[in-house]
């Protein structure tokens, strides 16, 4: 993802220059691809099932 | 990153408004809030936000050590705790991870751990709360 230039043709911000992460920080294409669940209980069977713990990511990203 | 989330956990993601009485459930009321829950089903640790894609594994790791730790395997917590801290010295759950793995060692019957965890901690960490609490161990 870039940074669309500003008026002028300046270039990023001074503040998108700034900006210590990147826009996309690095990973997350690998957590678009992880296959969450969406059913805590049956998640949490399929834990209990398989000795693995659980990951919840309680959000509000945009439907 | 995939990888170590596929084989360890099983991932779920919970929207606020899909799913408003499983957060209430595990008494979220902010998001992004993230919980990683034991195989049996108890919380062990939890943090707020969305972090880069290291952090976020050690958040991880973090995780499975306190894991270890509540069903007390003193090795295995020790060792993940360590790891936690040796992969990711500089990130602010670091002395954290070097706190409770001596703590780890300790209870493992290890009775110096204590204090040379508090000396590790006044050392490489001097401005954490964390070599604070380790403080009262060093003699």
């Amino acid at each position: 993802m870039t940074t669309p230039p500003q008026r002028g043709g300046r270039g990023p911000s001074p503040r998108a220059r700034k900006a210590s992460f990147p826009a996309v920080p690095a990973g997350v294409e690998d957590v678009v691809a992880i296959a969450w669940r969406k059913d805590v209980d049956a998640a949490l069977a399929e834990a209990r099932k398989a000795d693995r713990h659980l990951l919840v990511d309680f959000n509000a990203a945009p439907l | 990153m995939e990888s170590f989330v596929t084989q360890r956990f099983v991932p779920v993601k919970v929207h606020v408004k899909e799913q408003p009485k499983t957060f209430e459930r595990f008494g979220v009321q902010w998001t992004p809030v993230l919980l990683v829950l034991d195989p049996a089903g108890v919380e062990r640790h939890r943090w707020e936000g969305y972090l880069p894609a290291d952090d976020f594994v050690g958040q991880l790791e973090l995780g499975l050590a306190k894991s270890a730790f509540a069903a007390q395997k003193w090795a295995e917590a020790e060792r993940l705790f360590r790891e936690v801290a040796e992969k990711h010295p500089k990130a602010e759950y670091a002395p954290e991870a070097v706190y409770w793995a001596g703590v780890a060692r300790y209870k493992g019957g290890d009775k110096e751990a204590l204090g040379a965890t508090g000396r590790a901690l006044r050392d490489r960490y001097p401005q954490s709360s964390w070599a604070t609490k380790g403080s009262v161990w060093v003699g």
